[in-house]
């Protein structure tokens, strides 16, 4: 067997997601981790699947452009990653809020990288004529919260923008109703 | 992974509707730091409150930090001083609360409570010690807070205490003059005092609790009041029951809140968790009122015919939404109305419209009493004695907490405006529509007996 990675980018409409999977099922595929997302009236869709060693990236990619014409698609090879490469600690919320200017994004993450956290999700919303700016990141354990709390708002005001970050237990506490002594015990076991 | 929606609804409730943690309490018993002598007394007192509570204000800004959350008051309650005071004098008294206030300001505390005696059934010589100290300790220090017991479901009322505790409140007034009487604004008297308490003025660590232990008071009503009014922005038909349903939710999540920052603190402290106290306190800045929650659900003359219902929709929903989020919820669990803390409810007292009767029925099934209210100077010791009296009866009858917490402002008049600043806020003196007229009664002192309903077993 063989593992893909493939990627798909294309103007959104209905029944997308089932030419996609027709498409991988005909070709005797199993999907694996599958993701997607719609941004701007355009659908993007990333997922792995497994197949038969016959298959390669590029008659994967010709079927999958056959289905689709005005998709752009890429298909890599996925071999299983031996080390992660997604670091471990503290799951945080990053929040900012402004006006959409310029630059801001690749400030944001520009404060995260530096610092090696990583982002595992960002998300954009619009209110009341402001952009706010949602990301779910690792921190790395031993971080000085207080520090860099106090060093993002401080970085994000020069944007005019007001910041944030919050310990993940606080959105799950918020919306889950188990025992909050769990919470935190489950924090405690993964040194959050 | 969260989701995006429980990102953004509790984002919302951090950016604009100013969650937060209203108070982080630490429960420190002091009955190890009794002593004969009055000057060790007070030392062992102030070390071990030194000792117990240096890092507490430390520990809340790291936790604070880390969840993007103000914890708004770090505050210290002590077990019921007049435990330490048998054999002692009024003067060791003021010592002690001396030691308290000087402590308090060393780890950085703004108030601390438990100047406190448990008097619902009888008085000890040291809590006649303790009552007789009052004036004298509450003029010589500016973070200690007192409260007294002076009846319960079980007990009864002990009218001999009230009427001591009252001319004590008036002679405090006379003895912080130069502050219109600001030292009876800290202190409660109350029925059914609970012992878990983490909201001043009334806190106090009870004899049932453990040796340290954290409480934490959730966010405040502004919370609670935008909820409100997204619902009613939403559909201005909202019916009661939507309104009720709207709250519970809320309250369920800052309930969730307030737990997970307490027990995060008392780990940290390495003491036990204790509670959290669901009750909605105010504070006199504007969005931070419940007395405007009421106005936000259609009371738009707050001491109108309804408002005692409203009252007891915003308790009874804060309450159910609560209870479902933890199982370590007490105090006093409920809606504050404290008048002068509150910005809405001072100016309908200042329009008139919210008279201290009106109140009185308010306290029948708001979480606590008469709270923070500006009498005139020509009050008598009877009078608030009475007016203890009537919230106690209301208190044990109903099985729940009553306070008093009155202000003889001296030299004032009916109409007179006070401003203490800060979080106690400002008002107007009111008055009883008949303040006199009872003194024969009050007078008889004894023990009013404990209700019918008190024998339970």
């Amino acid at each position: 067997m063989v593992r893909f990675i493939v990627s798909i980018l294309v103007p959104d409409r209905t029944g997308l997601l089932r030419d996609v999977t027709g498409v991988i099922y005909a070709l005797g595929g199993n999907i694996g981790q599958i993701r997607q997302t719609v941004v701007n009236g355009y659908f993007h869709l990333i997922f792995t699947a497994e197949m038969q060693n016959s298959n390669t990236p590029d008659t994967v990619r010709g079927k999958l452009k056959n289905a689709l014409p005005n998709a752009e698609v890429v298909v890599q090879n996925c071999p299983e990653l031996r080390d992660p490469v997604i670091p471990t600690g503290a799951k945080f919320v990053v929040m900012t809020r402004g006006e959409d200017r310029p630059g801001t994004i690749h400030g944001i993450t520009t404060f995260l990288s530096d610092r090696a956290i990583n982002i595992e999700d960002w998300m954009v919303e619009e209110d009341a004529g402001q952009v706010v700016y949602i990301a779910q990141v690792t921190v790395p354990e031993n971080t000085d919260f207080r520090k860099l709390q106090s060093e993002f708002r401080a970085e994000m005001s020069k944007r005019n923008l007001t910041a944030i970050f919050c310990h993940e237990n606080i959105f799950r506490a918020t919306t889950e109703i188990g025992p909050i002594r769990a919470l935190l015990n489950y924090s405690a076991a993964d040194n959050y | 992974m969260l989701t995006r929606q429980d990102v953004l609804s509790t984002i919302r409730m951090v950016r604009e509707e100013n969650l937060d943690v209203r108070a982080v309490t630490l429960g420190i018993n002091l009955n190890v730091c009794a002593n004969p002598d009055p000057d060790r007394l007070a030392k062992a007192v102030h070390d071990r409150i030194v000792e117990k509570a240096g890092q507490l204000v430390r520990y809340c800004d790291e936790v604070s930090d880390k969840y993007g959350l103000p914890i708004v008051n770090k505050r210290i309650a002590v077990s019921p001083v007049s435990l330490l005071l048998e054999g002692h004098t009024p003067a060791t008294a003021v010592k002690v609360c001396q030691a308290l206030d000087s402590a308090a300001e060393k780890v950085h505390i703004d108030l601390l409570g438990g100047f406190s005696a448990l008097v619902q059934k009888g008085i000890t010589p040291g809590e006649r010690t303790l009552i007789a100290s009052l004036p004298d300790a509450l003029r010589t220090t500016h973070r200690v807070c007192a409260s007294f017991n002076v009846g319960t479901t079980k007990a009864g009322i002990n009218v001999d205490a009230v009427n001591m505790i009252s001319r004590q409140i008036i002679k405090t007034s006379e003895m912080t003059r130069s502050s219109r009487g600001f030292g009876c604004a800290k202190i409660v008297v109350f029925a059914n005092q609970p012992e878990d308490n983490p909201f001043m003025a009334g806190a106090m660590l009870g004899p049932g609790e453990p040796e340290c232990v954290i409480n934490v008071g959730v966010s405040g009503p502004g919370v609670v009041k935008r909820a409100v009014d997204r619902m009613t922005r939403l559909d201005p038909d909202v019916t009661l029951d939507e309104l009720a349903e709207e709250i519970k939710h809320t309250a369920f999540r800052v309930t969730r809140t307030g737990e997970l920052i307490g027990r995060e603190v008392a780990t940290r402290l390495d003491i036990p968790f204790g509670v959290v106290d669901l009750s909605l306190a105010p504070t006199p800045r504007v969005g931070d009122s419940v007395g405007e929650i009421y106005q936000s659900m259609g009371i738009r003359n707050i001491g109108a015919p309804g408002t005692t219902a409203a009252v007891m929709l915003l308790n009874d929903a804060v309450k159910k939404g609560g209870s479902f989020a933890s199982s370590s919820v007490g105090g006093l669990s409920g809606a504050f109305i404290p008048v002068m803390e509150d910005h809405a409810l001072s100016k309908a007292v200042t329009d008139g419209m919210l008279t201290l009767e009106k109140l009185e029925a308010m306290t029948a099934v708001c979480s606590v009493g008469l709270d923070m209210i500006l009498l005139p100077g020509d009050t008598t010791a009877e009078t608030i004695a009475g007016i203890i009296l009537d919230e106690s009866a209301i208190g044990i009858t109903s099985r729940k907490t009553t306070g008093v917490r009155v202000i003889p402002v001296p030299d004032s008049q009916t109409g007179d405006f006070v401003d203490f600043g800060g979080l106690f806020g400002s008002g107007v003196v009111t008055s009883p529509a008949c303040p006199i007229g009872a003194e024969d009664f009050i007078r008889r002192g004894g023990h009013i007996p404990a209700p019918l309903h008190s024998l339970m077993n």
